[in-house]
C-alpha cells in the first residue's frame, strides 16, 4: 500500500523550500511518493528532481496554489498511487 | 508538465557581483564629496557639487546594482539567459565605470571635454545593456507582470539616457539642442520611470517570495506600470509644447501612481503571512515610508515653501526610497547567488544538501541590522540639515560615509564566504 509524505513549505522564504524539498525526496522509501504543498510554482526544483531521478505532477493545490507530488523513478506502487490521486 | 527553470541557465558569480560591489564604493565616495566641499554647494541642486553627488547616487549607487540585479534575475525568475554574459557584462561593467567617473570629474574639475567622454562612455553601455535585456525580456516566455513592467521600465531608461547624453554634450559646449528645461524630463523619466517601473517589477516577484506576502492585486500588476508611463508622455508632452496643465496632471498622475504602489507594498507587508525577523523587511519598510513622504513633500512644495524643499525631497527620495530599496535587495541577492552557486555545485557533484551553508551563514543578520540604523540615522541627520540646522550636515555625510563602508564590508564578507564554501565543496574532487 501506497504512502503520502506530506511536506508543507508555504510559509517559508527561499531556498528553504527547495532545501527542505531535496531534503524529503532523498528520505523516500519504497512505495511512498511526496506531496509538496507551496504557495508558488517551484521551478528550480524541477531540474534537481529530473536529474536525481525522480517523477512528478503537478496540481493546483486545495489547501495551498500548488500541489506537487514527487515518485522515485521506476517506483510503480508510488507512481500508481500519484496516478490514481490525478485520476480521482 | 511544468515548465522547469534551470540553475545552469544562472550567470556566473562573477557576473553580478562587480556591480554591486561597486554601489557602496560609490556611496562612500559620494559621502567624502559631501565632506571635502562642505554643506554650502548642497542647498542649490544646480552646482556642479550637487550634480556630481546626485550621479554618484543614481548611478553609482543604484543603476550599477540595478544593472547587476537585473543580469541575475533575468535567467532566474525569466527564464532567459543574457548571451554572452561574461562580455556582455565585462563591457557594460566597464563603461559604466569609466562614464561614472569621467561624468563625475566633469562637474568637479570644470574640465568640459570629460562630459563628451562621460556621453559616450555612458550612452554606449547604457544602450548595450538596454538593447540585451530587452532582447532577454522579449524572448522571454513568462506572462509574469514583471516581464512587461520591466520592459517599460528600460524604455524609460532610454528615455532617461537619450536626454542626459544630451544635456551631458550640451554641458561640453558641443549642441544647443538640448536645454537645461530638459533636465527635469531627463530626472523624472529617470526616477520616477526607470527606477520607480524597475522597483515595482522587482517586488512583484521579490516581496511575496521573500517576505511571504500576499501577492500584488492584479489590477495593479496590470495597470499601475502603464498608468505610469502615461502620466511620464502627459508630462513630456505638456513640458515640450509649454502646456503647464498637461505637464501637472501628468506630474499628479504619475505621484498618485507611487502613492498606490507605495500604499499596496505596506499593506502587504503589514499584513505578511509569516513575520520573518529580517533586516530586508526593515529596509522595505524605510523605502516605502520615504517613497510616500516624498510624495507627500512634492505635492505640497508650493504650501510648505521650504528654500531647500527640492534637495530635501531628493534626499527623501533618492536616498531615503531607493537606496534603501536597493540596499536591502543586496542583502537578498548577494547570499541567494552564493547559495545558488554552491548548490549547484554540489548538485553536479551529488553531495547531501547539509554540506552547502545556509543563506543566513553567507551574511550576518547583525551587521546587516547596523548597517541599516546607520543608513536610518544619516537619512534623518539629512532631512534635518535641510529642515533645521546645517549643523546636522557633516554627522549625515559622516554616518553616511560608514553606512556605505559597512554595507561593503558586509557584502565583500558574503563573497568571501562564497569562495571558502566553494573552495570545500570543490577538495574532495581535486583529491
Amino acid at each position: 500500500m501506497a504512502r503520502q509524505v506530506l511536506l508543507d513549505v508555504s510559509d517559508m522564504e527561499p531556498p528553504d523550500p527547495l532545501v527542505m524539498a531535496t531534503e524529503a525526496v532523498s528520505q523516500l522509501q519504497p512505495g511512498e511518493y511526496l506531496c509538496l504543498r507551496h504557495r508558488r510554482d517551484p521551478c528550480l526544483l524541477y531540474e534537481q528532481l529530473q536529474q536525481s531521478g525522480f517523477g512528478f505532477r503537478q496540481r493546483q493545490g486545495s489547501v495551498t496554489a500548488v500541489e506537487l507530488l514527487v515518485w522515485r523513478v521506476g517506483d510503480t506502487e508510488a507512481e500508481a498511487a500519484v496516478v490514481a490521486e490525478f485520476d480521482e | 508538465m511544468p515548465a522547469s527553470l534551470s540553475l545552469q541557465q544562472t550567470p556566473a558569480f562573477s557576473v553580478p557581483i562587480p556591480f554591486i560591489l561597486s554601489a557602496p564604493a560609490f556611496g562612500m565616495l559620494a559621502a567624502l564629496v559631501l565632506l571635502w566641499f562642505g554643506p554650502e554647494p548642497f542647498f542649490n541642486r544646480w552646482s556642479a557639487e550637487s550634480l556630481a553627488v546626485t550621479h554618484m547616487l543614481t548611478l553609482g549607487f543604484l543603476l550599477m546594482t540595478m544593472v547587476g540585479a537585473m543580469q541575475q534575475l533575468l535567467p532566474v525568475l525569466l527564464g532567459t539567459p543574457v548571451p554572452a554574459a561574461r562580455l556582455f557584462s565585462v563591457s557594460v561593467y566597464f563603461g559604466l565605470l569609466t562614464g561614472i567617473a569621467s561624468l563625475v570629474s566633469a562637474w568637479l574639475t570644470g574640465f568640459s571635454l570629460l562630459f563628451v567622454s562621460a556621453s559616450v562612455l555612458l550612452g554606449l553601455s547604457i544602450f548595450l545593456f538596454i538593447v540585451m535585456s530587452g532582447h532577454c525580456l522579449a524572448v522571454s516566455v513568462s506572462a509574469h507582470a514583471t516581464r512587461t513592467t520591466m520592459l517599460l521600465a528600460l524604455g524609460a531608461l532610454l528615455v532617461t539616457v537619450v536626454l542626459g547624453t544630451g544635456l551631458s554634450i550640451t554641458s561640453a559646449g558641443a549642441g544647443s539642442i538640448f536645454t537645461r528645461e530638459l533636465t527635469s524630463l531627463h530626472m523624472n523619466w529617470g526616477l520616477t520611470g526607470w527606477v520607480i517601473l524597475l522597483l515595482m517589477a522587482v517586488a512583484y516577484q521579490v516581496i511575496p517570495m521573500f517576505q511571504i506576502t500576499r501577492e500584488y492585486p492584479l489590477w495593479h500588476r496590470k495597470a499601475l506600470a502603464w498608468t505610469a508611463v502615461t502620466g511620464l508622455v502627459l508630462m513630456t508632452i505638456g513640458q515640450s509644447f509649454f502646456e503647464p496643465w498637461l505637464a501637472l496632471s501628468g506630474n499628479i498622475v504619475v505621484a498618485l501612481v507611487i502613492m498606490m504602489f507605495s500604499a499596496t507594498s505596506l499593506v502587504l507587508l503589514w499584513s505578511r503571512k509569516r513575520k520573518l525577523k529580517d533586516v530586508g523587511v526593515l529596509f522595505w519598510y524605510l523605502a516605502f515610508t520615504s517613497m510616500m513622504l516624498a510624495c507627500v513633500l512634492w505635492l505640497a512644495r508650493d504650501r510648505l515653501g521650504l528654500e531647500a524643499n527640492d534637495m530635501l525631497l531628493g534626499v527623501v527620495l533618492v536616498v531615503g526610497s531607493f537606496c534603501s530599496a536597493a540596499n536591502g535587495m543586496m542583502y537578498r541577492i548577494v547570499p541567494f547567488i552564493a547559495w545558488l552557486h554552491l548548490n549547484l555545485i554540489r548538485q553536479q557533484q551529488g553531495l547531501p544538501q547539509s554540506t552547502v551553508p545556509n543563506m543566513k551563514q553567507l551574511a550576518s543578520d547583525q551587521l546587516s541590522r547596523v548597517q541599516f540604523y546607520l543608513h536610518l540615522s544619516s537619512l534623518i541627520l539629512l532631512a534635518l540639515h535641510y529642515l533645521v540646522s546645517s549643523i546636522a550636515f557633516y554627522p549625515a555625510a559622516l554616518v553616511f560615509f560608514l553606512s556605505q563602508g559597512l554595507l561593503l564590508a558586509n557584502l565583500v564578507s558574503a563573497v568571501e564566504h562564497y569562495h571558502v564554501a566553494r573552495r570545500t565543496l570543490l577538495k574532495p574532487m581535486s583529491c
